[in-house]
């Protein structure tokens, strides 16, 4: 067991800190685009906001994606330990579930620009 | 030396043998001494500053409940004129500022500082001078507010207090100033207690005391402190800006220099939003501890609740834009903020359910004085709870925006998830200071305080269905609100009642016995905090193997008391405490700690000195406050931080040898300082936002066209000193690492006036170009970052000076480091802040032209 290391906290955290980002990022772009009036803009033939939107949703899908996976890989890697739930496993446990909450929480961001209007 | 078998493991023999040597807990009663009598201030021990706290708390909650009380008083009829209008604005800003700011948030603090180094069975946590400063802050500073009142001078706008309302022309008096900068002062206090609660906890637990065996109040206080961690530069940031423009007329709110109000309002609600949650969250801990020990049985789904409590810290961040519902936001960005308001209940629900499990899965619970609280709690929460699912679709807050149903939707959230838990916790952990309250007394309490709460707000839902505005002080007869207010108001009455009966039950029947052991485990409870314990806190440190030691291993207690656990006596002759990895919690060094001093004391008066005398104006006398908190500041750090190596290393128990001073990024100090980096750091990105916010709704040119702008050498040079100053330490730094100590005293008294340099370069190329702060909300944005800067400047000045004094003192060299680390890390931040506000504000508004 890593005795002094404080990565596994961070780790546990990791998925929020993707959703807080998204968060800011497609808050900031539509706040920008309508002041600034680009709420109708076209993007290579996309509406500007919801294809911006949307690709820094899918992005950061994949960034959980990816904590998802290599949690699950020290999952494996440390299953040997005695430790059970009480242990290194722990952590890795919460890094999943703060992930996958993480997951449902981006995606939820991410939805309503299918279905509102931007800037109205 | 070879190290020993692992001595946390559950199979090792007990770290420590019998008999134990003569003197030994005689030694730790001496260390540990409470002082008495007129140096009883001094005072540092946390249980006796947690229970100050609590009690100063409650007294903000019963003097702001007598405001309401008065308030309830004159809406009890139509066309009451007990309160006019004026007095009843001043009133109800009272009300909700002392109930959030010096009730609400202090009092969870509070039980934070008093039950945590014993439920982490620490002695203490690492910075008690820390949690006591704070502590008498926020009790001067806290009256001083409070007293405003009396002279008609309290704040009268509201406890969100938005600008144009706020703004010099309709708020000419100090009336406003008080609130700006007493609650900025109690936020400086509440930012102080929280670095000493998430070091304490990822530093200070139990050896053995994973992550994973933690007790979820813990795990709740660590996302409680680190959202204050999080939230509270926001509303500092904010109110800075506003006492600028009170004070300087530098325009961020006036909208004809390019200001917007709209800024104020995204600040305070990116706090304020949190800030409920902050409240929320310890409390929802405490259920987690009362419930399992009321049901017999570990909490079901404890996993799920610690992901619960990490992802409401973090999803309440996303709720601020929920309150500006009615004021023009894009209906897409506001689907976000509904998305985040439906996202949260998940983590919430997930809760809920992990309390009614482990309710129903246990062995008969005991209808006690907590369980009943607990039960109150359920219900009126899950009430709360519904309203605000409403309140969180958009078209009906449209609807109900600042009516009655808000008020009753907030009181019942408030109180039903943060008083009922508050209360049952006093009655539930009253016995780990002394004995049991009076159960016939709390079961009074709990009736009439739930009868009370419901027969106050529920009318509440009906009377703003009904139209009744919220923040008016009359209404008029015949549109059917009569009724509703009668009955809240004799329902306001009855829940005094109740609160009466808690203070009487606390008066009579509450005790510190210290030295008495406490009164032992009446609830059979399973966690460290009903160990036996003293001044010293529990006579050896238990090694733990679980979440409720106490009910796997019942023979703790007597192992623990009879010495055989770590550290049984003291290694240093001084106040000790055990500090550990913060995932494992395996012992990593004996941290000594500063006992009882004046030095905090003084400091915390000289700053609430400061600000009270900025809010009435009296400016020499504020520089000479602010002097003295300074000095009194450096006498506390000189005589309480960074005692070097008393000895080599020392044996804790099992073998295991343990250092008894540490510097480097494993020590207690440095992790202090990155957290007050943090705060810093998010103080920053919210000068960034502001910059960013005004720049948005500035489309005519930010710089507005013709504004004069300095010759690109000043921030040249200023960026010169600020990398110089930085470069300089770094290779300190370094020197140092390689032995030589006799660098640090050039270096520094090198690095200062560089440093200086470049804050006074950039500050006279805006100066000497023409720009004046007044002008627009650029030039003020520009000229706020130069104050932070400014501000940063004289800190490091003063860092600065220290180091230079302790090294001629000969207390830095390569081992005893701390305090020169300490310096570094914060000059390197404000070196780098530097940089970056130059790219702020000199690169970015010639990029955007
Ligand atoms: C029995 C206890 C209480 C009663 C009778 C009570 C009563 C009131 C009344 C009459 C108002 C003014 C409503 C208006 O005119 O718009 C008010 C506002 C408020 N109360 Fe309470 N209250 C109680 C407890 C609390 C508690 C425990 C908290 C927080 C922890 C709290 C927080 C607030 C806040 C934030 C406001 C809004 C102030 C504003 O509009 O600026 N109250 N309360
Ligand atoms: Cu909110």
């Amino acid at each position: 067991m890593e005795v002094r290391g404080f990565a596994p906290i961070k780790a546990a955290v990791a998925g929020m800190v993707v959703w807080a980002v998204h968060f800011g990022i497609v808050y900031g772009i539509t706040g920008i685009a309508c002041e600034r009036g680009y709420g109708t803009r076209i993007l290579l033939g996309q509406p500007l906001i919801p294809a911006l939107v949307l690709a820094a949703t899918a992005l950061a899908l994949l960034f959980v994606g990816w904590i998802v996976v290599s949690a699950y890989r020290r999952l494996d890697s440390e299953l040997s330990g005695e430790d059970g739930e009480d242990g290194p496993q722990f952590t890795v446990w919460l890094t999943l579930a703060i992930a996958l909450l993480s997951a449902l929480a981006i995606l939820w961001e991410g939805i309503p620009v299918l279905l509102v209007h931007p800037c109205a | 030396m070879t190290p020993p078998a692992d001595p946390l493991s559950p199979d090792a023999p007990l770290p420590n043998p019998l008999p134990r040597p003569e003197g030994e807990v005689e030694k730790l009663k001496e260390i540990w001494k409470t002082p008495f009598g007129w140096r009883f201030p001094t005072v540092v021990n946390n249980n006796w500053i947690g229970v100050l706290y609590v009690g100063t708390a409650l007294l903000f909650f019963v003097l702001a409940g007598i405001l309401a009380l008065v308030m309830r008083l004159q809406l009890a009829v139509p066309g009451n004129a007990i309160l006019d209008h004026e007095t009843y604005n001043q009133f109800f800003t009272t009300h909700g500022t002392i109930m959030m700011f010096l009730f609400a948030v202090p009092a969870m603090e509070a039980m934070g500082v008093y039950l945590l180094p014993a439920m982490l069975a620490a002695r203490d946590l690492p910075f008690p001078r820390l949690s006591a400063y704070a502590y008498w802050a926020y009790l001067i500073g806290g009256l001083f507010f409070f007293g405003s009142l009396f002279f008609g001078l309290a704040p009268n706008t509201g406890w969100y207090m938005y600008p144009p309302l706020t703004s010099k022309p309709y708020s000419p008096g100090i009336n406003a100033d008080f609130w700006l900068l007493g609650i900025g002062f109690i936020e400086i206090s509440a930012i102080a207690g929280a670095i000493e609660i998430i070091v304490g906890i990822l530093r200070n637990r139990a050896p053995g005391m994973t992550l994973a065996r933690m007790p979820l109040f813990c795990w709740a206080m660590l996302v409680f402190a680190a959202m204050i961690v999080f939230a509270f530069p926001a509303i500092i940031w904010a109110t800075i800006l506003l006492e600028l423009e009170r004070a300087f007329d530098w325009p961020f709110f006036l909208p004809d220099r390019g200001g917007d109000p709209l800024l104020w309002q995204h600040l305070f609600w990116f706090f304020g939003h949190p800030e409920v949650y902050i409240i929320f969250l310890p409390a929802a801990g405490m259920v987690s501890m009362i419930i399992p020990t009321m049901a017999r049985t570990p909490l079901v789904g404890y996993g799920l609740v610690a992901m619960a409590l990490v992802a409401t810290g973090f999803l309440s961040f996303g709720l601020w834009v929920h309150h500006m519902y009615t004021t023009g936001i894009p209906q897409l960005s506001l689907s976000f903020f509904s998305s985040a308001s439906f996202a949260v209940t998940v983590p919430t629900g997930v809760q809920v359910f992990a309390w009614l499990a482990t309710l129903a899965v246990g062995r008969r619970v005991t209808l006690n004085v907590p369980t009943l609280y607990m039960l109150g709690f359920l219900f009126i929460f899950v009430l709360g709870g519904l309203t605000g699912v409403m309140v969180a679709v958009v078209p009906f807050d449209w609807q109900a925006h600042d009516t009655y149903f808000i008020v009753a939707h907030l009181h019942y959230v408030l109180i039903g998830g943060m008083v009922f838990p508050l209360l049952g916790a006093l009655y539930y952990w009253a016995p780990t200071a002394g004995r049991k309250l009076s159960d016939r007394l709390g079961r009074w309490s709990f009736w009439l305080l739930f009868g009370g709460i419901n027969l106050t707000f529920f009318p509440m839902h009906l009377s703003g269905l009904r139209g009744m505005p919220r923040r008016v002080y009359t209404y008029p007869s015949g549109m059917g609100l009569e009724w509703p207010n009668l009955i809240s108001s004799i329902g306001a009455f009855v829940a005094a009642v109740g609160v009466a009966c808690v203070v009487v039950d606390l008066l009579r029947n509450f005790r510190m016995e210290t030295g008495g052991g406490g009164g032992g485990n009446p609830w059979s409870a399973g966690t460290l905090e009903w160990l036996p314990n003293d001044t010293y806190a529990a006579r050896s440190i238990p090694r733990v193997h679980g979440r409720e030691p106490l009910w796997e291993n019942p023979r703790l207690t007597e192992e623990v008391e009879q010495g055989r656990h770590f550290l049984p006596g003291t290694v240093t002759g001084r106040r000790e405490t055990i500090v550990t990895s913060p995932v494992a919690a395996v012992p990593q060094y004996v941290q000594v700690i500063p006992g009882p001093s004046w030095a905090h004391v003084v400091a915390a008066a000289g700053t609430a000195g400061l600000f009270t005398m900025l809010t009435i104006q009296l400016v020499w006398l504020a520089l000479a406050f602010g002097a003295l908190a300074v000095l009194a500041t450096l006498w506390w750090l000189w005589t309480g931080t960074d005692y070097g190596p008393l000895r080599d290393d020392a044996e804790i128990g099992g073998g295991l040898r343990v250092p008894v001073y540490l510097a480097g990024p494993d020590s207690t100090a440095w992790w202090a300082m990155i957290v007050l980096l943090l705060v810093d750091g998010t103080v920053f990105a919210c000068l960034l936002f502001t910059h960013g916010f005004l720049w948005l709704v500035n489309p005519e040119g930010w710089p507005p066209p013709g504004t004069p702008l300095p010759h690109a050498v000043w921030p040249l040079f200023s960026a010169m000193g600020y990398t110089g100053s930085a470069v300089l330490l770094w290779l300190a730094d370094r020197a140092l690492g390689h032995g030589r100590a006799g660098v640090i005293l050039p270096a520094v008294l090198l690095a200062l006036p560089l440093l200086l340099l470049g804050f006074g370069a950039d500050l006279w190329g805006y100066w000497s170009a023409g720009l004046r702060p007044t002008t627009h909300s650029f030039a003020s944005s520009v000229y706020a970052n130069l104050f932070w800067q400014g501000l940063h400047a004289a800190i490091v000045f003063v860092m600065a000076l220290y180091l230079a004094a302790r090294r001629l003192a000969g207390m830095v060299d390569p081992v005893r480091r701390v305090t020169f680390d300490c310096v570094r890390l914060f000059w390197l931040y404000a070196a780098t802040q530097g940089l970056a506000g130059l790219v702020l504000t000199h690169l970015v508004p010639h990029a955007l032209r």
